[in-house]
């Protein structure tokens, strides 16, 4: 049915749309999503499923284009991938960088389509596995990265992680909701907004930091006329760091199984277990690593297979489009549940090869757009850095329409600018500052389910996992450096 | 930090939504008291939550009812007191109207942590547009099957709820209709939204949670989740999953029955769980600023039901799980003047349970 | 010890400020909402304190980054624009904000010449009411200019 030619023709016009959208900074395909849900009124389901597919995760490679290439994320979660993509592309590599994201983000997409299929049958279940206790380990294994992304020295890593955590302690406390850190202004009562705080982080950063240095060009040699890396060499790396590429696409899916973890988790985590997993042969992240683009697109990319299985189960959405998917089944009378899972499965799949193909779509038809637009690189940076620092303040309004959030993405961006001047790693500070709030709330959450006898921690086989994985993780460089007989690593 | 970027598109979708929406013929003369102006809408929330989602599905009827335009204007912030005093200071001139969640700003002011604006008396209420009427549920495996179960098992030690956050109907229903019982309720809050929160009943890791009935329908349907009581003294709905399940208040329910076993006034328990029903269903409240003019007063209230009950504004609501429910201004006001009368009866309760939920 | 305060010092002692003071603010919060932020703050001001030491006494590893006048310059004219975009916001609203800045920085630190920083500032405009005014329905000339001279500013 999928690929019949007209409803192929639907899927490649909404991906191409998608795309579109999802190279703007401020706006995504979830935005198209919102916009075209009043003309779905007099749709079939089927026609419904196609053009979402696309919508809930089949374009997210374009929001990686621009941060390769200016340094700009087009999404929160294409972030991570700005931290060793876009040194690549000032290195003359901005094809090799483009061509292993669309790959990685492709068979990341696959991952994630196949994973979701094999556990049809037992979706709810895998969603009724994590609760408080398990969302608490998780936070821990994510933080236990950040002992490895430091990128020099560890107290200053660590200090970045912690100051990280306090940005996150910003607003209401998530159990009692006392005001903590607010300074009785009210615009902070809700916390500080990680939309605010990434663009501000690295957009702002960024550019602040192209404008300050006095380059005239973003890239560091003329590209015209000489290659700016190779696709192909691009590509066959994801392969020859296939493991690397699998664990994250694990990890991602993971991710995306667990209601409100969202994508920018999934990158920045699978972006630490990257560095964490490299061991000594650590040097070149942040720097133009391979692997710091394929770690982060894998998971990103393998989160929305993971993200349709609490969707589609419960009702439960893993991020903006597939809230709006909700919302357009909502008016079709389609609800999601036992029922759909089991009279509706069909419908179920067309969803799944829509996301399939409209990611592989994405892939191929962006590396061939791409490539223009590797010229951007050399455009003069007086020039840019108005009109992306511009695009940053609209982006970081755009969230919730509220001005202080422009404040916020601004002073944010002087903190990432003065702390990559003087390498302090941001990447400590953001992986503490996207985890902290959920490691706070699920701590006090097991606690006082364990104290009210609701909770028996042995008996959760999720949770005693991640606690193994975790410990083997911390105690991993520990043995290493006993091992060597010197300090740890 | 919850990004609520995911709340604006939801937005904009339920704002398509309307414009999609063929228009009806005008419902009445438009309101000469508004001729040629401009209606601030004030909604106290960012962007895509229940109120600003309502709105956005009313607003558009409204205005062609009122033949006049009418702006809607997100002022989030502080848990919607912020929005809630624009709409209280805004001048008395019809220019300025807005909507309330009642339950939430009735609890902070219960509470009296905050100098937060009180519906009860600090504005001129026009209507209500939706009411909230919960239930308690369980989840499709608990072994609590029926509430004498609950109250048998709240003898051993506390019932323990879900809660997203201490403000919400879910917590006050509970909280309430925990103090009627005299039943041991222990909260668990923070979860990130209401279906996380039901979530947590499903998987067996608290006992109750408290919901609008149209909320959790599908749930209840997929067997998920088992509704075990309703806070009302009349059923909250015809539907075969609510036969059987005992309602608090009212001659028969349960809040009599246990004052009757423990050899309380009947008559008190009654009238107490009537009251928790008024402080639960005070529910969505569309007002303005006290001190209207009589003739913008009258046509704001009367433009207000005809949009509110107009069929297309109740089909939309429908289509987005909101359940919207009617009511003119007098009505609301008698009924908000019972809470005014009977709150201070539940604030050792309500503070109790606040502390029980903050509680380490 | 020779003390030595250079930029790097003065931003580890920056953080260190910081982390010093969310520990003293946390020390008045409630037992449960401060259970965390204090063993964080704790932890972190410690770390600070080490990295203080290190930066202070010199015994650095890492690469200083080069103090360079003209850098310097460049900076403070990029603080002193965004100082000057968060004006133009609260007074204008996000649209003419963004405008009158990418025309400004144009003019001022880019040396346009004037028919070049008008166009993009108009392309760059349209673009913006376009996009983010008529698509998405966001408001974006709300500022108290806007509001006061339409009453809606108290």
């Amino acid at each position: 049915m999928t690929l019949a030619w007209p409803h192929f023709l639907l899927l490649t016009g909404t991906t191409l749309l998608a795309m579109v959208f999802s190279l703007l900074p401020g706006v995504n395909a979830a935005t198209l999503a919102a916009l075209l849900i009043p003309f779905t009124f007099r749709w079939d389901p089927v026609t419904l499923l196609l053009v979402f597919g696309p919508l809930v995760g089949g374009a997210t490679f374009m929001g990686s284009v621009s941060a390769i290439l200016l340094n700009v994320p087009g999404n929160p979660p294409n972030a991570a991938t700005l931290l060793d993509g876009h040194p690549l592309a000032r290195q003359g590599q901005a094809m090799t960088a483009l061509g292993c994201s669309a790959a990685a983000s492709a068979l990341g997409s696959t991952f994630g389509v196949f994973v979701l299929i094999a556990l049809l049958p037992v979706m709810r279940e895998a969603v009724l596995l994590f609760g408080p206790p398990e969302f608490l380990m998780l936070a821990v294994l994510g933080l236990t990265t950040v002992t490895a992304v430091r990128f020099g020295s560890m107290v200053k890593g660590l200090a970045a992680a912690g100051i990280g955590l306090l940005l996150s302690f910003v607003g209401q406390d998530p159990k009692t909701g006392e005001l903590r850190y607010v300074f009785g202004c009210l615009a902070l009562w809700e916390g500080l907004g990680m939309v605010p705080m990434l663009i501000g982080l690295f957009s702002v950063a960024e550019m602040l930091d192209l404008a300050a240095s006095g380059r005239r060009r973003i890239a560091d040699h003329e590209a015209f006329g000489a290659p700016a890396g190779s696709v192909r060499e691009g590509v066959l790396s994801v392969f020859r760091n296939f493991g690397l590429f699998l664990r994250c696409s694990v990890l991602g899916t993971v991710v995306g199984i667990i209601p409100g973890m969202g994508g920018t988790v999934a990158s920045f985590v699978a972006y630490g277990h990257a560095v964490q997993s490299a061991g000594a042969d650590r040097a070149r992240f942040g720097q133009g690593d391979i692997r710091g683009v394929i770690a982060p697109e894998a998971a990103h990319d393998a989160k929305d297979g993971g993200s349709l299985v609490p969707t589609l189960t419960f009702g439960i959405p893993g991020n903006e489009g597939t809230a709006l998917l909700l919302v357009a089944l909502g008016i079709h009378g389609i609800v999601p549940g036992r029922e759909l899972m089991t009279g509706g499965l069909s419908l179920v799949f067309v969803l799944i090869w829509s996301l399939f193909f409209s990611n592989w779509i994405t892939s191929l038809v962006g590396l061939a757009v791409a490539r223009p637009l590797v010229r951007l690189t050399l455009a003069p940076t007086h020039r840019l850095v108005p009109c992306l620092l511009g695009a940053a303040v609209l982006a970081a309004f755009a969230a919730k329409g509220r001005g202080s959030d422009v404040v916020v993405a601004l002073l944010a961006g002087v903190l990432g600018y003065v702390m990559k001047r003087h390498r302090w790693p941001r990447i400590s500070l953001v992986l503490a500052l996207v985890l902290g709030r959920m490691f706070e709330l699920a701590f006090h959450q097991t606690l006082q389910l364990r104290s009210l006898g609701k909770v028996a921690l042995a008996e959760r086989p999720v949770f005693l996992a991640l606690l193994a994985v975790t410990a083997f993780l911390i105690a991993r460089p520990l043995l290493r450096g006993l091992r060597r007989g010197g300090g740890a690593a | 930090m919850r990004t609520t970027r995911r709340g604006f598109l939801r937005a904009l979708a339920a704002a398509g939504i309307a414009a999609a929406v063929p228009r009806p013929a005008a419902a009445g003369p438009p309101c000469a008291a508004l001729a040629g102006r401009t209606v601030r809408w004030i909604v106290p929330t960012a962007p895509g939550g229940g109120l600003d989602t309502t709105s956005r599905l009313l607003v558009p009827q409204l205005s062609r009812v009122l033949g006049t335009e009418i702006v809607i204007e997100n002022v989030p912030g502080a848990g919607a007191i912020v929005g809630a005093t624009r709409i209280r200071n805004a001048p008395p001139d019809g220019g300025t109207i807005g909507v309330l969640n009642a339950p939430a700003l009735l609890v902070t002011n219960l509470i009296g942590e905050t100098a937060a604006p009180n519906p009860a008396s600090d504005f001129t209420i026009l209507g209500r547009i939706a009411r909230s009427r919960q239930v308690w549920a369980t989840g499709g495996r608990s072994p609590l099957r029926t509430m004498d179960d609950v109250l048998e098992r709240a003898r051993r030690g506390p019932i323990v709820f879900a809660v997203e956050e201490v403000s919400t109907p879910g917590f006050l229903s509970a909280a309430l209709a925990a103090s009627l019982l005299h039943l041991d309720a222990a909260f668990v809050a923070g979860f990130s939204s209401g279906r996380d929160t039901a979530l947590a009943a499903v998987r067996g890791d608290v006992d109750l949670v408290s919901f609008t009935f149209e909320s959790i329908l599908d749930r209840i349907e997929s067997g998920d989740l088992r509704p075990l009581l309703q806070i009302s003294a009349t059923p909250v709905a015809e539907h075969p999953s609510l036969r059987g399940v005992p309602l608090l208040g009212g001659p028969g329910g349960l809040a009599a029955r246990e004052a009757a076993r423990l050899g309380q006034s009947v008559e008190e328990a009654q009238a107490d769980a009537g009251a928790a029903e008024a402080i639960l269903g005070a529910g969505r409240l569309v007002v303005a600023p006290l001190g209207l003019p009589p003739a913008v007063l009258s046509c704001l209230e009367e433009g207000l039901f005809a949009a509110a009950s107009s069929p297309e504004f109740v089909r939309l609501a429908s289509a987005s799980e909101r359940s919207v429910e009617a009511t003119r201004g007098p009505a609301a006001v008698a009924e908000l003047r019972v809470v005014r009368e009977r709150a201070a009866r539940f604030l050792p309760a309500v503070r109790a349970a606040v502390e029980r939920a903050r509680r380490p | 010890m020779k003390v030595r305060l250079d930029e790097r010092s003065l931003v580890t002692l920056t953080f260190l400020a910081g982390a010093a003071g969310a520990l003293a603010l946390a020390t008045r919060m409630g037992p449960v909402a401060r259970r965390v932020p204090i063993v964080v703050a704790a932890v972190t001001t410690g770390l600070l304190l080490r990295q203080a030491w290190v930066d202070l006494g010199g015994r650095r590893a890492e690469a200083q980054a080069e103090a360079d006048p003209a850098r310097r310059a460049r900076e403070a004219a990029l603080l002193g624009s965004l100082a000057a975009l968060v004006a133009l916001l609260w007074a204008f609203g996000p649209a003419p904000a963004v405008t009158l800045f990418v025309l400004l920085y144009l003019r001022a630190l880019g040396r346009e010449g004037w028919p070049a920083a008008l166009a993009f500032a108009a392309g760059i405009g349209v673009t913006l009411h376009a996009v983010f005014g008529t698509l998405l329905g966001l408001r974006l000339y709300d500022g108290r200019v806007a509001l006061w001279l339409t009453g809606h500013w108290r």
